[in-house]
């Protein structure tokens, strides 16, 4: 699972510098909030007030690899969605094009982009 | 440098009509302050310049510190049209300061900034909100000299960084004398918002700006889906075009009022149409801006109170149709009737609109009606606004009629309801007066500055056509008084 928190950790340190660590927090606690519905496993975790995940490894160990990898996936999905949701496709894809495997300028954002 | 004097340069705001008010542009290289109470549109402002001026090789750095989150800024900031999300982390880069600010001291604030401005090299700074990094003084004995020095400091350090700083800030004008911001600042650009009534008046001041001749006083300006947009209150005042007036007349449209005006209204006046509901003002207008368009001088309509449909459907009766010059832009027809108008954006639409169509001609009708379209808090200064206006409209050259509705009784009468007959050249008089137990109307001439004109009280009709000018009517005297008597014989 160090994949995981490595991934976590990339997507705190990007978007604390333009959103600020209160703002990734709220945005990570959202997220992992919608996500224990599928998941409840993940009401386990702790989010520190950095926005740094607590108790991932040791929760993730109790499930199975299919499980917990799902579970991570969820939360990612919901925070990136949530991202989505206030600032656009657009610009959140840009907030990422650090982290993100797919250049920007390759994805055809103009074209796809709420606004 | 040039005969030994630094060359300033400047930088544009992006914010239209901001740049005239800022004697051409900000400061490069300047420390600036944007200040105003919540809602008034500082961050707006901001992002305008930011996004206006960033690029690859210079881009900004937005620090935002615990004032509006940034998550929230980005939200609502990217529904203006100038919001470019192309240029976001790249040609602009947010950076959120509001952990360093609650965990370090002023230092470390400007340890922060100094490390971010170095690694990126920018031409734009921001620091929104700069309130917040105040109000984190540590020394309790002596706040005023550490913020003092930290205000310096940075100053100092992002001016010699060749970056233009904006500190945007939620401050009271009280706030102005104690703060030591202020007295750093090269650049200080106030925002005021207002509610009077049921209308908000927004206006803008630049209290100081080093290096630049700003114009002085209170600007209107309005914030749309595109960002702020000023109202310089001298537009149209300056940079004139060295307008000769000429020595033509330009026909009325009326032939007997032309000849009661000695030929027509002397070109570049200002003329006032006076008269009580009813008489026929706006007919006359109608014939003053048919005559031109069909001879060739392109007209502005300016209506405050009728619809313009209703309006050139009473022009088709009235056999003087507009709608072949609409098409062919001889004429425009502005309608405006917001409420909360400003007579400077009133102002700037009608010279917009008077440039793009070279007119030579501008009625509005009315005066009254304008005056209720505007907002409140503009009403107090009608007369100097409309002062302004008709300066810088008869400062080009055009020829402007207005119709007045006055209120006369039949035993007095009324020039003007505005005290404003000093700012006209001529003014047109009518009124009902009642004759043979019949209510008819009569015209005069009142006033013409610019020569002679006749001096008889005539009577007019309104006809299919238009308004016909009969004759005088020498057998009746005390006309203006509306009961006239018939002289004996």
């Amino acid at each position: 699972m160090a994949v995981v928190q490595e991934a976590f950790e990339k997507l705190r340190i990007r978007l604390s510098q333009p959103i600020g660590a209160a703002g990734y927090r709220a945005l990570l606690t959202r997220a992992l909030t919608l996500s224990t519905n599928n998941s409840p496993w993940l009401e386990a975790i702790q989010i520190e007030k950095d926005g740094t995940l607590a108790g991932f490894t040791e929760a993730a160990a109790s499930q199975s690899l299919s499980s917990a990898i799902e579970g991570s996936v969820e939360i990612v999905t919901h925070l990136i969605e949530l991202l989505e949701t206030f600032v656009g496709r657009e610009l959140s894809l840009r907030l990422l094009a650090d982290i993100w495997p797919i250049p920007v300028d390759e994805m055809g954002t103009k074209e796809d982009s709420n606004g | 440098m040039d005969n030994g004097k630094v060359q300033m340069k400047t930088v544009p705001t992006g914010v239209p009509d901001l740049d005239i008010v800022l004697g051409g542009g900000l400061p490069e290289y300047s420390f600036n302050v944007i200040a105003g109470a919540p809602g008034s549109g500082k961050t707006t402002l901001v992002h305008q310049i930011v996004f206006e001026n960033a690029s690859a090789e210079r881009p900004a750095l937005y620090f935002t510190v615990l004032g509006e989150p940034a998550l929230k800024m980005l939200r609502y900031q990217q529904n203006y049209s100038f919001f470019d999300a192309t240029k976001i982390e790249k040609d602009i880069r947010f950076i959120n300061l509001s952990e360093t600010l609650l965990e370090g001291d002023l230092d470390a604030v400007l340890e922060r900034i100094v490390s971010e401005v170095e690694a990126v090299n920018p031409s734009i700074v921001v620091v929104d909100s700069f309130r917040t990094v105040m109000r984190k003084v540590m020394n309790p004995s002596n706040p005023e000299a550490e913020l003092q020095a930290f205000i310096q400091r940075l100053a100092l350090y992002l001016t010699s960084w060749q970056a233009t700083t904006f500190l945007v800030g939620e401050y009271m004008i009280e706030e102005m004398r104690d703060n030591p911001v202020f007295t750093v600042a090269d650049g200080l650009i106030w925002l005021y918002q207002t509610a009077e009534r049921n209308s908000i008046v927004r206006k803008l001041q630049v209290m100081k700006l080093r290096g630049r001749a700003s114009v002085p006083g209170l600007h209107t300006f309005r914030i749309t889906d595109n960002g702020l947009q000023v109202f310089p209150r001298t537009y149209g005042l300056v940079h004139k075009s060295g307008y000769r007036i000429s020595d033509k007349r330009l026909k009325t449209g009326v032939a007997g009022l032309d000849e009661m005006l000695n030929g027509g209204i002397p070109a570049g006046d200002s003329v006032i149409v006076a008269g009580p509901s009813g008489t026929g003002k706006s007919a006359l207008a109608t014939q003053f801006i048919t005559e031109g368009v069909r001879n060739g001088e392109a007209g502005v309509l300016c209506i405050f109170e009728e619809r313009p449909q209703e309006y050139l459907d009473r022009s088709e009766k009235l056999g003087q149709g507009l709608e072949q010059e609409l098409r062919d832009e001889k004429l425009k027809v502005i309608y405006l009737r917001p409420l909360d108008l400003s007579v400077d954006e009133t102002l700037r639409e009608i010279l917009d609109t008077v440039k793009s169509v070279n007119a030579q001609r501008v009625v509005i009708d009315s005066m009254n009606g304008f005056e209720m379209a505007l907002a409140p808090a503009f009403r107090e200064d009608f007369r100097e606004s409309m002062y302004r206006m008709v300066g810088a409209l008869t400062g080009i050259g055009i020829t402007i009629m207005t119709t007045v509705e006055v209120s006369t009784s039949f035993t007095e009468m009324q020039f003007t309801p505005h005290g404003i007959s000093f700012l006209t050249d001529d003014i047109i008089m009518f009124r009902y007066v009642e004759i043979d137990s019949q209510l008819r109307k009569i015209i005069t001439v009142v006033k013409m500055r610019g020569g002679d004109h006749s001096k008889d009280i005539r009577e007019y009709e309104i006809t299919n056509t238009g308004l016909v000018v009969g004759d005088p009517l020498p057998d009746y005297r005390r006309l203006i008084t509306g009961t006239p008597e018939r002289n004996p014989n």
